[in-house]
């Protein structure tokens, strides 16, 4: 049997469907029905139902302004322009990012490789600019264009464009050969020469023997020990292009110089 | 009633994140009348309704990232910042002192006056003094009320929410019914009073 305190307890919730067991709310109705004061409670709070429920259906189509869906919907469409300017801006800087890696892997691959395959070890000892082209040099370089180069020991030959201007540097490389040393300079496999000589330099080296031997060098009759001194034509973007052997004692002359 | 053929409320909010605007507009029509009815309860002022539900909205927007479905439904979570909102509002209007002398208590004052469209001329006389008196319950009663009663929530959801466990949403709308009945059968003995001087 459920006493006052109990049905109390339980009044707020005897109409609110799925709280109270069936059993429960039937003990409840039967209480209420036998105690005036419980029964009383019951009728006011079926009386407040009943005037929550009015409040409901009243207030049921209340929404707010027409003005409130506007001025929400515009922070949303603000909020998506933002975002996707800045999803394009991290794309932007993401593509700049490629371009310049690109760009650096290029440069060093550009500049890297022929590096990688000259020689080993180099120590340059002197560097001079090139002999200033004879006007004979010059006026000779206008109607051949093939230059015999004389080789150290041996009669070489460098096969040099059909053009005047390949001529032409094949015969500044051959004055060069004129003027420093009696040995000629022998054209490197991947050089552009002649053709980038004109604002190139000579390098004095020295290069371990066995790489100068890899480009047919008689390093076998040189003096010295593991190195060998060598004269490098080196053109303006830094390529080696034509190299050639050097005695020590012209070597040491220069050096001295 | 929702359709079954009706996109859930993650669902829209999930599209809304991917800046989908037709899903957007959709919950908000779907969710923005029972927060502004529960503002309107709670404030008895319809233009500060408005700004609550609009500020709702706006936070939704601004951080749509903060619901957690694990930690109970979209509606529970817009109800949570919706109450957040309305508490900021009533400490910035508990800094100005009013001019009147009445100075009781301000929100039961602005709720009861009801400036807005709350107070509606064509209430019934029964419907306006279930206003007055939820006006005047302490505000944590009024939201158990409001969510339980008037905007039908579960104690689960209610409870979520307020943020709080479904024990204490269950007897603050215990008590709140009761202070509600007392103040109706209290107004009502009032009506009934014959005048002084009739």
């Amino acid at each position: 049997m459920m006493d006052c305190s109990q049905f109390r307890e339980l009044l707020a919730d005897l109409d609110r469907p799925g709280v109270l067991a069936a059993e429960l709310r039937d003990q409840a109705l039967v209480h209420a029905e036998l105690c005036g004061d419980c029964g009383q409670l019951l009728t006011e709070s079926e009386s407040l139902d009943a005037d929550l429920r009015r409040l409901i259906v009243k207030d049921g189509y209340s929404r707010a302004a027409m003005r409130v869906e506007a001025n929400v919907l515009k922070a949303f469409r603000d909020k998506k322009a933002a975002e996707q300017r800045q999803s394009m801006g991290w794309f932007a800087a993401a593509i700049g990012v490629a371009a310049v890696v690109l760009l650096s892997l290029g440069f060093w691959l550009y500049r890297g490789l022929p590096r990688s395959r000259g020689p080993a070890f180099v120590h340059v000892t002197h560097v001079s600019p090139p002999s200033p082209v004879p006007p004979k040099a010059a006026a000779d370089s206008d109607r051949e264009p093939q230059v015999a180069v004389q080789g150290a020991g041996s009669s070489d030959v460098v096969r040099g464009e059909s053009s005047k201007s390949a001529g032409k540097l094949a015969a500044d490389s051959s004055t060069l050969v004129a003027s420093d040393d009696s040995a000629a300079f022998i054209p490197l496999p991947d050089a552009g020469y002649p053709a980038t000589l004109d604002d190139g330099a000579v390098v004095r080296v020295e290069m371990p023997r066995a790489d100068l031997a890899a480009f047919g060098l008689p390093v076998e009759a040189m003096e010295g020990d593991g190195t060998v001194r060598a004269d490098l034509i080196v053109s303006a973007d830094g390529t080696p292009q034509a190299i050639r052997l050097v005695s020590q004692d012209d070597a040491n002359a220069t050096a001295q110089r | 009633m929702k359709r079954s053929n009706e996109p859930t409320d993650e669902r829209l909010l999930g599209q809304m994140m991917a800046g989908d605007e037709d899903a957007f507009l959709q919950l908000y029509r779907r969710k923005h009348p029972a927060l502004y009815r529960f503002a309107l309860h709670m404030s008895g002022n319809a233009a500060m309704a408005e700004d609550v539900t609009q500020e709702v909205f706006m936070a939704l927007i601004r951080d749509t990232g903060r619901f957690d479905p694990a930690r109970g439904s979209l509606g529970g979570f817009l109800f949570g910042i919706a109450r957040n909102h309305l508490r900021k509002r009533w400490e910035q209007e508990q800094r100005f002192v009013p001019f009147t002398d009445d100075r009781d208590d301000v929100r039961p004052a602005i709720a009861a006056n009801g400036n807005g469209r709350h107070a509606d001329r064509y209430d019934d006389e029964a419907t306006a003094r279930l206003r007055r008196a939820i006006a005047t319950l302490p505000e944590n009663y009024r939201e158990a009320l409001v969510l339980c009663e008037l905007e039908e929530m579960s104690y689960e959801e209610a409870a979520a929410a307020l943020d709080c466990p479904v024990g204490t949403v269950r007897s603050r709308l215990h008590r709140a019914r009761a202070l509600l009945t007392e103040k109706v059968r209290d107004e009502r003995r009032v009506d009934r009073a014959p005048a002084v001087g009739e």
